[in-house]
């Protein structure tokens, strides 16, 4: 399924590098995963949250360069 | 046209009736007009970037044209700052990028710590103008002299053009406003007073209402911000606005002693204090009449009653009555009764003299509140919050310089200042600090869209000026909140030029910058600290009890320069920090803590607020002939009460966990029980041994002001424990 996302996005002849798109969809990965950790009040379990999302983010963008985009 | 007296705002009636437009809907045409004027002039005289007139009436253009000139005159000078500031800096390294950025570092702190407070709007012009004007050198290498200019010139065109728009077109004066709110204030101080004589009295009222204070509190800041700006549209109130000032600083000078008092009525309750004065019930009914007066006269009827004096005598055997701290507690409130009685006869002066328009008579004589340090005195002791501000807004500066230099990712050049304008941005408004950096994303992507489908279908300016003035309508009616932010897009994206050129690589290079520096923004915000209401709540707690432990644990007058610092230091903490505690307090979401309502987050900022007053009277009074005799004479119980009270605020601050066993409120009732019963053993002692003051009202003030801060100190706790701290403190997402 995922062999039908194409790798290289070009909107109005303008070439979006797939880390971009990788990027952007792991920034909003993580944004719904700490949304997600606050409405369960699992979120206290961590020392410093802020980090932990950039954490997040950079895993989300690895997982999908790698395994959906394929940056 | 008619005014927008009718329910039917900016709707066509169907019969021969006249168009009817609301307020909202004139701001907005003139706005767009104004805006599309300046462009067309700018783009006319083919002046380097029309778009910053554009920019300058944006930012200046409110509803009321007072406002707007007042702005714009801060706009002006601002920029006239920001232009030698950065022809300075230019001029003294033209080659060296480092030192440049060394040098500006310094100007850009200090615009940005004088952001908050008088004249914000005018040291946040200066902050981020001066380093667009430092990156004209080289970004435009030789024409740096050629940018200044424009840039200054063009932010006054923009003034003159919003000025006469709004002067000539439905023009709306402030001066009512100004009226009607000093009225509302002096109806508001009467009623305060109606309360507290119906307390003294013996009423069952507990002094004046929360709701009442509050009111008074906005009323004194929202006849502050008009004086100024309608002074700027009118000359009759710019030739008395000295007694303008004078009457605004009583008025909140009465409002501190007014929160002071109310603050203290449950200890009036226990004082008699009518039978030991009894003159309040007189003295009260005077100051009403004062302010019904001042009201009168500034609604312009002729001087009916001059100001009475009232001798607050003391009726000695009463007094003798009463125990030592009763006696304390007593002399405190004629303390208060006596400044409440000179700002009112204050109020009552300026309102006279606004009413006669005595212009030569305007001096500072009669003012009552104390004078404040001007030019750079009035920075120290340095402020932390501003101090911090300053610092994040330097390292902006440098982080995205450092990005452009060795990453050059999109934007290139604009990383020096574009990170520092929306840092200013966010310090401006650091209660809704990530509001506008999120509102700035979606506002590119609109703008993005009318760049790519509309803008290259028009030709000429007609077409551009409809464009333009549709726009701005458009922003400023239907989303005035995020007006601002629209508007910026528009004017980044639109690239507005003589020569126009449609780039589509270049809009989107600019998007991703845009959305880049946001993050790097939002980013670097987080090293002040999360931006949730709540947690910056809890640290100014903790900063605001380390700041009165330090206070009352250090001597009245420090040996040392760096001891006096410091003390200057903890005591400006303690008397700003409860209003900002109060302010971050009430933008606390609810729903996420439904166990802190709202109204005991009030409740618990009013008692932190009357702590902070009661400390500061202790500290104003400690360091007197009296304070000395008393610690001298009964040392062993003030140490003790003095070790409790540090342990106390170091529980307070969080520093560490309160012991469960002990409780606070007992701990201090039983320390103010032991201090009480040590006083009546005493002090007729000491009072029979000691001659002059030492025996009288000092002597007693200083008892009054222990005495208040362990009350208050049992106040604040009683609220305290209402609250689920650790709801607060868990950690979250932002």
């Amino acid at each position: 399924m995922f062999d039908l996302i194409p790798n290289e996005f070009a909107i109005g002849e303008v070439y979006l590098p797939p880390l971009l798109i990788c990027g952007v969809f792991g920034l909003a990965l993580a944004a719904l995963t700490g949304r997600l950790l606050n409405k369960y009040r699992l979120s206290r379990y961590f020392f410093y949250p802020p980090l932990v999302f950039v954490a997040l983010a950079v895993i989300y963008t690895v997982l999908i360069g790698t395994f959906i985009i394929r940056a | 046209m008619t005014t927008a007296s009718t329910p039917h705002t900016g709707v066509a009636e169907p019969h021969g009736s006249r168009l009817v437009l609301s307020d909202k809907a004139k701001y907005s045409i003139k706005l767009g007009l104004a805006i599309a004027i300046t462009y067309g002039l700018a783009l006319r005289a083919d002046w380097m970037s029309p778009t910053w007139a554009a920019i300058a009436v944006a930012m200046i253009g409110q509803p009321g044209h007072g406002q707007s000139l007042y702005k714009g005159m801060l706009r002006a000078i601002g920029t006239l700052i920001a232009f030698f500031s950065g022809l300075f800096i230019l001029m003294l390294f033209p080659q060296d990028r480092w030192m440049t950025l060394v040098a500006t570092s310094p100007f850009l702190g200090y615009f940005t710590y004088r952001m908050k407070g008088q004249n914000d709007y005018l040291w946040f012009v200066a902050a981020f103008v001066t380093p667009m004007i430092v990156m004209s050198g080289p970004s435009q290498p030789g024409h740096a002299f050629e940018f200044a200019a424009y840039r200054t010139l063009e932010t006054l065109m923009g003034i003159g053009v919003w000025a006469l728009v709004s002067i000539f077109i439905w023009p709306v004066t402030n001066r009512g406003a100004l009226n009607a709110a000093t009225d509302k204030l002096l109806a508001t101080q009467q009623k305060i007073i109606e309360a507290f004589r119906h307390a003294a009295t013996g009423g069952e009222s507990a002094g004046a209402a929360p709701a009442l204070q509050e009111q008074e509190s906005q009323l004194v800041g929202q006849v502050g911000s008009l004086i100024d700006v309608v002074a700027a549209e009118t000359y009759e109130v710019r030739g008395v606005r000295g007694a303008w000032h004078r009457l605004h600083a009583a008025s909140l000078s009465f409002l501190h002693v007014s929160s002071r008092v109310q603050s203290g009525m449950s200890d009036f309750e226990r004082i008699p204090l009518s039978s030991v004065l009894p003159d309040v019930p007189e003295i009260l009914t005077e100051l009403d009449a004062r302010l019904t007066e001042a009201r009168s006269l500034l609604g312009g009827a002729a001087p009916a009653r001059p100001c009475r004096d009232v001798a607050l005598e003391v009726d000695a055997e009463a007094f003798d009555a009463l125990g030592h701290f009763a006696r304390a507690g007593a002399a405190v409130g004629r303390t208060e009764l006596a400044a409440l009685d000179a700002h009112t006869r204050t109020i009552v002066e300026c309102a006279l003299e606004i009413r006669e328009d005595k212009r030569a008579a305007s001096t500072a004589s009669a003012d009552t509140t104390p004078a404040k340090a001007r030019g750079p005195l009035s920075l120290v002791p340095l402020d932390r919050d501003q101090l911090m501000g300053a610092i994040i807004a330097v390292a902006t500066m440098w982080g995205g310089t450092l990005i452009w230099i060795y990453f050059n990712p999109p934007g290139h050049v604009s990383w020096f200042q574009f990170p520092t304008n929306l840092v200013l941005v966010a310090l401006l408004n650091p209660q809704m600090r990530f509001f506008p950096l999120r509102v700035l994303g979606y506002a590119y992507f609109a703008a993005m869209l009318v760049y790519v489908f509309i803008m290259p279908h028009l030709s000429g300016f007609v077409q551009l000026g409809s464009l333009l003035f549709a726009f701005t309508f458009i922003t400023a009616y239907f989303f005035p909140k995020a007006a601002t932010f629209l508007l910026l897009a528009m004017f980044t994206m639109f690239g507005i030029s003589n020569e126009q050129t449609y780039d589509f690589a270049s809009m989107m290079n600019t998007y991703v910058f845009t959305m880049s520096a946001i993050l790097v923004v939002y980013g670097m915000t987080y090293l002040i600290g999360s931006p949730r209401p709540e947690k910056t709540m809890l640290r100014q707690v903790r900063r605001f009890f380390r700041s009165c432990e330090f206070l009352v644990s250090h001597p009245a007058r420090p040996d040392s320069r760096v001891d006096r610092v410091r003390q200057a230091y903890h005591r400006r903490e303690l008397q700003t920090l409860p209003a900002k505690i109060a302010t971050w307090g009430a933008q606390i979401d609810q729903k996420r803590f439904p166990q802190n309502s709202a109204e005991q987050v009030r409740a618990l900022a009013v008692r932190r607020q009357l702590l902070a007053f009661r400390i500061d009277d202790l500290l104003n009074l400690r360091s007197g002939p009296q304070a000395e005799l008393l610690v001298r004479e009964l040392g062993d119980e003030v140490g003790s009460w003095r070790e409790l009270l540090e342990q106390v605020f170091h529980e307070w601050s969080g520093a560490e966990e309160a012991d469960p066993r002990q409780d606070v409120h007992e701990r201090l009732s039983g320390q103010l029980a032991q201090l009480n019963a040590r006083v009546e053993e005493e002090v007729s002692r000491i009072q029979a041994s000691e001659t002059g003051d030492a025996a009288g009202e000092g002597f007693y003030r200083v008892l009054g002001a222990f005495r208040g801060v362990t009350r208050a100190g049992i106040a604040y706790n009683k609220r305290s424990r209402e609250i689920d701290w650790e709801a607060w403190r868990e950690e979250q997402f932002a």
